[in-house]
């Protein structure tokens, strides 16, 4: 196998080709256009693809970053003349705690990126492409945010400005910017104090993570329960990673948050690369426009952008508790069944499998299983947790293994579910309870233009048992490329918590069975 | 990638043997992303056709920031673009949509594997929005950079990524299931 996915792999079968005799006439044509173009090309022209590019506004937006950083990173701060204790951590928090916070007490200005990951029990957990750089000094603030590392989406400052604070965001993507003042956006938390909220906490650690190695410094961690400090919720946690040497932090991760659009998952923020300064680099909190660009919102932009291609967008009044309702109910659920054409989809936590067609024998049965466990150290996916799936065709007595690891692995159905679910609360419409069969049903339906790409007229609809608040059908309306009409996919016949045996989901491969060939 | 570039050198120089290597070896992978982009495999051809002839024209001034796949991979998807904005201006007229009855004819562009699997796989790819197939196309057949295809798409990778994961959802999705309303 080329790669990790069975449905790629297929698609690189979709080949053509043409005859020899056409290639050989092609060919031939092209020679002749060959032998046209160097009669009326005297000589080469200067290469200017490369320049262009250079060009471009966010190339160069870039490079000002990067320039910006590597010159920064030659005054970096590190508090010096400390030996390296050995394994001072494991003395009294008293004795060590102090040098912490006296280690903080010499910083003016902190610099790090932020990143976050996604964890969900219904899929390998992943990191995010995007980060921000984030610059914290005592009275002032930015934030430049990267698409992928290379493109800067959008800065953001906070900056005092006579007793007021004056926040500034640029939108390069959307190539507009906004004023605030004295709002929720200004708020600048003192580097200091943020991080030393964290020392004062390790005396309540739950426990010491060991030593790891960031950017080539050791450093120790510590993982403590967010309740501890704060009305937090159950399974909310904070890991901190201290340099062993400057005693400085060096890496923070803040698990179990809410993820509000995606509710299978809960989010990881991680703030790492820290750089500390002495000094405010002053020229990096000077907001800066570019010329041209228009005083909105990016949201404004966006919306007016999105109504000229997606067209109008509508919103029901959806009761506020409807949704933690339906994802309460859905992340009791241990496992489920239902159809899909003629496959029958089945799932437990960390598997799931299909079965085709879903009545009489099977002709295909696909397991999906999720192997591995979440990192104990830092939250860097590596791939150990992996996903395997397993293709038994009946019909033609092969199977195959497949390991995925491309970026996109084929998805729990309850994380599809789980996400579909909780559009609600962006409905186009409710449909109101009616009662069917003595059973009292709700649903709503969704504009799929509302999220990613996706075209106008591509529905959403999904039907609950009021009395459960589960899903007893979903519908997906997608209309024809060409215009000549629209496919509906359904998922029906849910059964929420079935009776399953309990090697459903052990892959099995009959005796005599041989590989497919690829 | 070493090899193309020294096939290039070659080609700048007027050089037709490098010009008929460099077609043997991508003529193929071209082909087959303009069918899957088109499904109209005579245009697809034309369009092969289009891109080397405009590759030897501007061969003399032409600096490479990637591999000659992606290039020419590009020059494909805009092509098919160019194509594709033609033929809805054309929609202004009466004009017949013969796509779909070429792509099943007996020309002389084939798909390479019949079956009725690989069949329902090429339906199920048609029905995606353009953007979508784009990515997946430029991915899976010439081996391009999640980066790259953002930046012909003119979007973020992110973008891109997500199109991909989109359009790989929904062909599994209409693989396993299809109700024609």
């Amino acid at each position: 196998m080329r790669s990790g996915d069975f449905l790629e792999s297929m698609l690189r079968r979709l080949r053509y080709e043409t005859t020899a005799d056409r290639r050989q006439a092609t060919l031939e044509n092209i020679f002749h256009a060959m032998d046209e173009s160097h009669e009326r090309t005297p000589a080469a022209s200067r290469p200017r693809i490369g320049r262009m590019t250079m060009n471009t506004r966010t190339t160069r937006l870039a490079l000002a970053a990067a320039v910006i950083l590597i010159v920064l990173g030659g005054v970096t701060f590190w508090p010096t003349g400390r030996g390296p204790d050995s394994q001072w951590w494991l003395g009294p928090p008293a004795a060590w705690g102090q040098d912490l916070l006296d280690s903080l007490d010499r910083i003016e200005a902190v610099v790090y990126r932020q990143r976050s990951g996604r964890v969900s029990g219904f899929a390998p957990p992943s990191i995010s492409v995007g980060w921000e750089k984030r610059y914290n000094a005592k009275d002032r603030y930015r934030r430049d945010r990267y698409d992928d590392g290379v493109n800067i989406m959008n800065t953001q400052w906070v900056i005092p400005d006579g007793n007021d604070l004056l926040m500034v965001e640029v939108s390069y993507q959307y190539e507009c910017y906004f004023e605030r003042r004295n709002e929720a956006y200004g708020f600048v938390e003192d580097p200091v104090q943020w991080l030393s909220s964290y020392v004062r906490l390790l005396d309540r650690a739950d426990r010491v993570l060991g030593t790891e190695v960031f950017d080539g410094r050791t450093c120790v961690g510590f993982e403590v329960s967010a309740a501890k400090y704060g009305d937090n919720p159950k399974g909310q946690f904070d890991r901190i990673w201290f340099d062993v040497e400057t005693k400085l932090p060096a890496r923070i991760e803040r698990h179990g948050l809410d993820f509000g659009f995606s509710p299978g998952q809960t989010l990881v923020i991680i703030h790492d690369q820290f750089q500390y300064y002495a000094e405010v680099p002053a020229d990096l909190f000077i907001p800066v426009v570019p010329e041209g660009y228009v005083n909105a919102h990016p949201d404004e932009v966006r919306a007016a952008r999105d109504a000229q291609t997606k067209g109008e967008m509508v919103f029901a009044e959806v009761p506020k508790d409807l949704r933690e309702r339906i994802v309460a109910a859905l992340k009791a659920v241990e496992s489920g069944s239902y159809h899909e054409g003629d496959t029958g989809i089945h799932f437990a936590r960390y598997a799931w499998r299909s079965d085709g067609p879903s009545t009489g024998e099977p002709r295909q049965t696909r397991w999906y299983v999720l192997k591995g466990a979440l990192p104990e150290g830092p939250f860097e996916p590596t791939g150990d947790l992996r996903l395997t799936e397993t293709v038994v065709d009946f019909a033609e007595r092969t199977y195959r293994v497949i390991e995925h690891t491309e970026p996109w692995p084929p998805r729990h159905p309850m994380d599809n579910i789980l996400f579909i679910a909780g559009l609600i609360d962006r409905a186009d419409r409710l449909y109101e309870t009616t009662k069917i069969d003595g059973v009292e049903w709700f649903g709503f339906e969704v504009s799929a233009k509302k999220y990613g790409d996706n075209p106008d007229g591509a529905v959403h609809r999904v039907w609950f048992d009021a009395a459960t608040n589960l899903p007893v059908r979903m519908e997906l309306e997608w209309p024809h490329s060409d215009g000549s009409g629209t496919t509906i996919n359904a998922k029906e016949q849910f059964e929420w918590d079935p009776l399953l045996p309990d090697d459903f989901f052990i892959p099995r491969i009959p005796p005599g069975f041989t590989p497919a060939p690829d | 990638m070493f090899e193309d570039r020294r096939l290039l050198r070659r080609l700048k120089h007027g050089d037709r043997d490098a010009l008929r290597l460099i077609y043997e070896r991508h003529q193929g992978t071209l082909l087959t992303l303009a069918a899957n982009l088109l499904h109209d495999p005579a245009t697809a051809e034309d369009v092969v056709q289009d891109v080397f002839v405009g590759l030897v024209r501007s061969a003399p001034r032409l600096q490479l920031r990637r591999t000659l796949r992606a290039y020419l991979a590009t020059a494909v998807a805009n092509r098919v673009r160019d194509h594709y904005r033609r033929k809805s201006r054309e929609r202004l007229a009466p004009v017949e949509d013969a796509g779909e009855r070429v792509a099943d004819s007996d020309g002389p562009v084939q798909m390479v594997i019949k079956s009725e699997e690989m069949h329902r796989l090429r339906s199920a790819v048609q029905e995606l929005p353009y953007e979508q197939r784009e990515v997946i196309m430029l991915r899976v057949h010439a081996g391009m950079k999640f980066r790259e295809i953002a930046e012909h798409q003119n979007v973020s990778i992110k973008t891109a990524l997500s199109r991909c994961q989109y359009g790989l959802d929904k062909v599994r999705s209409m693989l396993n299931s299809e109700v024609v309303k």
